[in-house]
C-alpha cells in the first residue's frame, strides 16, 4: 500500500460520512429511518439491494468456497440465490406490497399475531447481526496491517456502530450507490487485470486441477443440498422485505430485482474466477484471505486503495443496513408490542438507535465464534428459514386465514430445532479440519452416520411444516368440535 | 473462445460497464428523490425534528 492508497481510502470514507451525516438530518420518524417513508426509486433501489446484500461474506465467502474446490461456488453456492430471489420479485413482492409494512415480523404479526411476530422477530434478529461483514473488516485488517483477527473485529464493529446510529435507510441507501459502483468497477478491473496476469481462463484450466471445473465440485450431494436449501433464506430476506416496504411502487422492486439478479450473478462470478485465479497463482494464506492477498498482490498502486475502499465500504454498508434492521427488530418489533404498546414514534426512534449497541455487541460474540464465514453464513440463513420461511409463505399464500396456533408452532419448532441441532453438533462433535466445520460423527445401528452443522436446515425446516400442519389439523378438529357442540352459534 | 472465457468477459463488462450506467440513472433521479423526502417531517431537520418547541411558537404571532 502506497500513500496514494491511503489519501483514496481516507478520502472515500470521509465523503461516506459526510453523506450519511447529511442525509440523517431529514429524519424525524420511524418510518422515514426505517423505510426512508417508502420513497425509494428503481436505481436506488438496485444499488442498495444489490451492495447490502452482497456484503464481505458473499466476497470472501464466494472466494473461500472456489479457492478450495473451484466453479462449485457459482454453481451450487450462489447460483439457488437466483432462483430464490426470481421467485421473491414476482411472487412474494407483489403481495407484500398491498399492505403497509414496516417489517418481516409486521408480516407475521398480521397473519398469526403477536406470539408468531416475537418468534420471528428474534430469528430475524439473529439473522439480521452483521457479523458477516464484522468478520470481514478483521480479515481485511490483518491482511493489509497485520492487526490481529479479534481486534480487527472489534475495531470494525465499533466503527460500524458510530456510522449506522447517524443514517437511516434512506442515508444508508445513498451510501449504498456510491459503494456499489465502486465495488463492482474495481473487481470488474481486478478480474481483467488478474486474468492477463494468468493467461486468461485458459492459463486457469491448465493450472488447475480438472475438479476445479465440475459444477458439483467434490462436495458431497448433502452439502449441496443445504447449500441450495440455505437460497430460501431470499424469500424471507428482513433487507429484502424492507427495501420492498421502502419502493415507490411494486414496478420499481420487479426492475431492480431483475437487473440486481444480473448484476449478482456477473459479481459472483467474477468472485469464483479469483479465488480460483489465486488458487492457480499458488498463493498461500487461509482460504478467506485468497481473493484480498491475490487482488493487492495484483493490482497497481492507486487502483489498489480504490479496491480496499470498495471492500471497506461494501462492509459498512452491509453493517449499517443490517443493525438498522437488528435495532428495529429489537425496539419495533419485541419492545414495543410486548412490553409498551403506548411507546410513541419518537421514542420507539430513539430506541431503535440505542438498541444498534446491542446488536453490534452480539455481533462480535458470534464473529469469534464461527472460524469460517461461509459457516456462519449457514448457521444464519438457517435460523430464519426455519422460524419463518413456512409460515410466512403460508399466510401470504393461503386464500383462508390460517390458525395463529400453526404460525406460532411452526416458528418456535423451527427454531428450537435450528438451535438444539447447533447445540448437539457442537457439544458432540468436533472441528474438522479438512471441511472447516463441526462434525458429529456417531454410530446406530452397526451404521456409522456423520453429522455436519450445515444440515441444520435439512432438520428444522421439515419440523417447522410438520408443526404448522399438526397444529392446523388440531385446530380444524377443535373448530369442528366445537361447531358440532353448538351448531346454532356458526350457522344462526 | 471457451464458454469459460466468455462468460467471465460478460460478466466483467456487466460490473464495470453497467453499475457506471446505473448510477448515472441515479444520479439523474436523486435531486427529485431529495426533494420529496422528509416530508413527514416539521421544517426543522435532525434532531431538532419532532421535538416541542422551546417558548412561544412564532407562527402564532
Amino acid at each position: 500500500m502506497t500513500a496514494l492508497d491511503y489519501i483514496i481510502i481516507a478520502a472515500y470514507l470521509v465523503g461516506m460520512v459526510a453523506i450519511g451525516v447529511v442525509l440523517s438530518r431529514r429524519i424525524g420518524s420511524f418510518r422515514e429511518f426505517f423505510v426512508a417513508a417508502g420513497h425509494l426509486t428503481t436505481p436506488l433501489l438496485v444499488c442498495t439491494l444489490v451492495s447490502t446484500y452482497y456484503g464481505l461474506d458473499v466476497l470472501f465467502g464466494g472466494s473461500e468456497v472456489a479457492y478450495q474446490e473451484g466453479v462449485v461456488a457459482w454453481f451450487g453456492y450462489t447460483r439457488p440465490y437466483y432462483v430464490a430471489i426470481l421467485l421473491a420479485a414476482l411472487l412474494v413482492a407483489p403481495r407484500l406490497k398491498r399492505h403497509d409494512f414496516l417489517s418481516l415480523p409486521d408480516v407475521a404479526d398480521h397473519y398469526y399475531g403477536r406470539g408468531t411476530r416475537a418468534v420471528v422477530a428474534v430469528a430475524c434478529f439473529l439473522y439480521a447481526l452483521p457479523l458477516l461483514s464484522i468478520m470481514g473488516i478483521g480479515i481485511l485488517l490483518d491482511v493489509l496491517l497485520g492487526v490481529p483477527f479479534v481486534w480487527g473485529v472489534l475495531v470494525g464493529a465499533g466503527i460500524s456502530l458510530a456510522y449506522t446510529v447517524l443514517g437511516g435507510l434512506l442515508a444508508d441507501a445513498f451510501t449504498d450507490t456510491v459503494q456499489f459502483a465502486l465495488m463492482c468497477v474495481t473487481l470488474g478491473i481486478a478480474c481483467a487485470l488478474v486474468l492477463r496476469v494468468q493467461g486468461g481462463m485458459d492459463g486457469l484450466q491448465a493450472a488447475l486441477p480438472a475438479e476445479f471445473f465440475r459444477p458439483g465440485g467434490t462436495y458431497p450431494p448433502s452439502v449441496l443440498l443445504v447449500f441450495a436449501a440455505s437460497a430460501l433464506s431470499a424469500l424471507v430476506e428482513p433487507a429484502f422485505y424492507q427495501r420492498i416496504f421502502a419502493a415507490i411502487n411494486y414496478r420499481a422492486v420487479l426492475i431492480a430485482l431483475l437487473l440486481g439478479i444480473a448484476l449478482w450473478a456477473a459479481y459472483d462470478w467474477v468472485t469464483t474466477v479469483l479465488g480460483m485465479a489465486a488458487a492457480a497463482r499458488g498463493i498461500e494464506a487461509e482460504p478467506r484471505y485468497a481473493l484480498l492477498t491475490l487482488t493487492l498482490d495484483v493490482l497497481p498502486a492507486g487502483l489498489r486503495g480504490l479496491f480496499v475502499a470498495g471492500v471497506l465500504a461494501t462492509a459498512m454498508s452491509t453493517i449499517d443496513s443490517y443493525l438498522l434492521i437488528a435495532g428495529g427488530n429489537l425496539a419495533y418489533d419485541l419492545y414495543r408490542p410486548l412490553v409498551r404498546p403506548d411507546m410513541d414514534d419518537r421514542a420507539v426512534l430513539r430506541l431503535t438507535r440505542s438498541m444498534t449497541a446491542a446488536a453490534a455487541a452480539a455481533s462480535v460474540c458470534f464473529a469469534l465464534f464461527f472460524r469460517t464465514v461461509v459457516s456462519a453464513w449457514i448457521f444464519m440463513s438457517t435460523v430464519l428459514i426455519a422460524a419463518a420461511l413456512v409460515p410466512l409463505l403460508a399466510g401470504l399464500f393461503s386464500r383462508r386465514p390460517q390458525p395463529a396456533a400453526a404460525g406460532l408452532a411452526s416458528s418456535l419448532t423451527g427454531l428450537g430445532v435450528a438451535l438444539l441441532f447447533y447445540v448437539l453438533i457442537h457439544v458432540n462433535g468436533r472441528y474438522d479440519e479438512e471441511w472447516a466445520t463441526q462434525i458429529w460423527t456417531f454410530e446406530l445401528g452397526g451404521r456409522v452416520f456423520e453429522l455436519w452443522q450445515e444440515h441444520a436446515v435439512l432438520f428444522a425446516l421439515p419440523a417447522s411444516a410438520l408443526a404448522f400442519l399438526t397444529a392446523r389439523l388440531l385446530a380444524a378438529r377443535a373448530r369442528a368440535r366445537t361447531i358440532a357442540a353448538a351448531p346454532e352459534a356458526y350457522h344462526g | 473462445m471457451s464458454a469459460w472465457t466468455l462468460w467471465t468477459w460478460i460478466s466483467i463488462g456487466v460490473l464495470a460497464g453497467g453499475a457506471p450506467a446505473i448510477f448515472v440513472w441515479f444520479c439523474r433521479d436523486a435531486g427529485r428523490l431529495f426533494r420529496e423526502t422528509g416530508g413527514e417531517l416539521d421544517h426543522r431537520g435532525g434532531a431538532a425534528a419532532g421535538r416541542p418547541r422551546r417558548g412561544p411558537d412564532p407562527r402564532e404571532d
